[in-house]
């Protein structure tokens, strides 16, 4: 039907030109943030004096001959954990033969599914380059959460939009595809970002260990789980603007605040650093777990994931009902 | 015809419409009056759709209407975007419309005397917008218009403007529905006017000119 593909066209026209300049800028800021820190890391990555690489190297080592030290000392072990001990030797050879030095740790932005890999200590730099990519990309979030779903409501336009020949169905159906969609954009794009990452690295997918211990399946040395994290991160952050906002019938206000939150949450991290904000901060302020991760896949990982799937859903299904009690379903 | 069929609508426990029916024919104004909280506004919504009813159907032409389609909506305050000018905004909202050129748009603008007014919708005066806000209810040259308020605040410039068009509207054939307070308007356009108090209709008036509405409101305000 014409006029379902008017509503997104509509949606988006309700844009108006200062809006759009403002998201066009941050846009623009946000990949030029990302090529910076793309850039951040190579330097990094480049300029690792020699002497820390050095001090690198011999951790390897030592780590090698601890696990070789470990098999020879306990013939009779296990198989899984001779396998295991060899899988250690294995990473640690190929580290050492990839020349990847400092590549211990990486950082993702749990927004748009950015990666950031960071060189072996997490540097103020680098902390602060990606707690802008995380705050922009929530801005969009929750900027294209409040225009698709709220603002035509916040604003009374809501009765115009349904006295027009268009149904709540139809009208309600097209925002949460466009909702989907604006989503999708958005990690496809850092999808992309993820796959440029690993292009120069030949690191392609790999099991992670974490001082010689497993630590789950990853990408190019970042765990899948916590970019899956990320994503629902996204979504339980956006669908708790939508809870709130509908609740509260005030849904500016409440965008506003979630991004505050969020800027103080960023802040937070970066001040107290990362091992910190991997779990406590994570708890008070739920959206920043996956930026303050851990290399690898711990029990805090999934349990926030499973408790933000949990009140994701259940925030959308709560959404919903006020809507429905609204009549505005 | 537009048809009412016993619609009844509660909030929790407090019954808003307590089973309403009446019918507007073909090109008939058709007035619907009452105190503040008597149920004028959720019936006008009930009848746009924007509002579910508990009860009770709403009929057009003898079929369950399902859609706004043919119909005119103006119902409480405007809520154009502030940033735009008239036609922006009707040009954003025609959208959702099939086959609505700026032909229409500007026609609809002159015959509320907005087509050349170059400010923004948030600079308009309420005269302004409630008559822009009649021009987006024109726009896609409805069968039925329903009208709530439509006087409520505005200059008489713009009540002129909006009667005459409501009168002409209903001389092509247009059913019109509409609710107001002010007396004398509502008896100079309406054919029939329907009294409503606490949620039912208490008083049908066909013999407009020699009922006094003024008294009856009144009369069923101040009663036990």
């Amino acid at each position: 039907m014409k006029q379902k593909k008017y509503i997104a066209d509509f949606l988006l026209f309700t844009i108006n030109k200062r809006r759009i300049v403002c998201f066009f800028m941050f846009i623009l800021i946000f990949l030029t943030a990302t090529i910076m820190s793309i850039m951040l890391f190579c330097n990094d990555y480049i300029d690792t004096p020699q002497e820390d690489r050095e001090i690198w190297l011999q951790n390897y080592q030592k780590a090698i001959e601890s696990e070789e030290k470990f098999i020879q000392d306990n013939p009779g072990m296990p198989q899984s954990m001779l396998d295991s001990a060899n899988k250690k030797i294995a990473y640690y050879d190929y580290l050492i033969s990839h020349d990847m030095i400092g590549y211990d740790n990486v950082i993702l932005s749990p927004y748009a599914g950015m990666i950031f890999p960071l060189d072996g200590n997490i540097s103020c730099r680098s902390m602060l380059y990606c707690s802008i990519f995380s705050i922009f990309s929530i801005i969009i979030f929750v900027y294209l959460t409040y225009k698709i779903f709220l603002s035509p409501y916040d604003a009374g336009m809501f009765k115009i939009i349904l006295s027009t020949p268009i149904t709540r169905k139809e009208y309600w159906t097209t925002c949460f595809l466009q909702w989907i969609k604006a989503i999708a954009i958005i990690y496809f794009i850092g999808t992309i970002f993820y796959v440029i990452s690993f292009i120069g690295n030949q690191n392609s997918v790999s099991v992670i260990y974490l001082d010689g211990v497993w630590k789950g399946y990853s990408i190019n040395g970042i765990s899948i789980v916590k970019y899956i994290a990320a994503c629902v991160n996204s979504m339980f952050l956006a669908s708790l603007v939508l809870l709130i906002g509908t609740a509260t019938k005030k849904p500016t206000y409440v965008s506003v605040l979630t991004v505050g939150l969020f800027v103080v949450e960023v802040i937070c991290c970066s001040f107290f650093g990362y091992s910190i904000g991997s779990f406590n901060i994570s708890m008070l302020f739920p959206g920043v777990s996956a930026l303050s991760v851990d290399l690898y896949e711990d029990v805090a990982t999934y349990v926030i994931l499973s408790i933000h799937t949990i009140i994701t859903c259940v925030a959308i299904c709560c959404s919903y009902k006020i809507f429905k009690k609204q009549d505005l379903v | 015809m537009l048809e009412i069929i016993d619609i009844k609508k509660s909030y929790r426990d407090h019954e808003v419409l307590q089973g309403i029916s009446f019918s507007v024919k073909e090109g008939e104004i058709c007035g619907l009056m009452g105190v503040n909280g008597s149920g004028k506004s959720t019936l006008f919504k009930i009848i746009a759709n924007l509002v579910l009813a508990d009860s009770g159907q709403v009929l057009y032409n003898n079929q369950v209407k399902k859609t706004n389609d043919g119909f005119g909506v103006m119902i409480e305050n405007p809520a154009f975007y502030p940033y735009m000018t008239g036609f922006q905004n009707l040009y954003a909202f025609s959208k959702l419309y099939n086959n609505i050129g700026k032909e229409d748009i500007n026609s609809a603008l002159k015959k509320v005397g907005l087509l050349n007014v170059k400010q923004t919708f948030g600079q308009y005066s309420l005269g302004m917008k409630q008559r822009l806000y009649f021009a987006f209810a024109i726009l896609a040259n409805p069968k039925v218009l329903l009208l709530d308020e439509p006087f409520s605040g505005i200059d008489y410039l713009s009540v002129d403007i909006l009667s005459y068009l409501i009168k002409d509207a209903a001389s092509r054939g247009v059913s019109v529905l509409i609710s107001g307070h002010q007396v004398e308007q509502m008896k100079d356009l309406c054919h029939s006017v329907y009294l409503l108090d606490q949620g039912k209709i208490v008083f049908h008036a066909q013999d407009i000119a020699n009922t006094d509405f003024k008294q009856l409101l009144l009369d069923y305000t101040m009663r036990e």
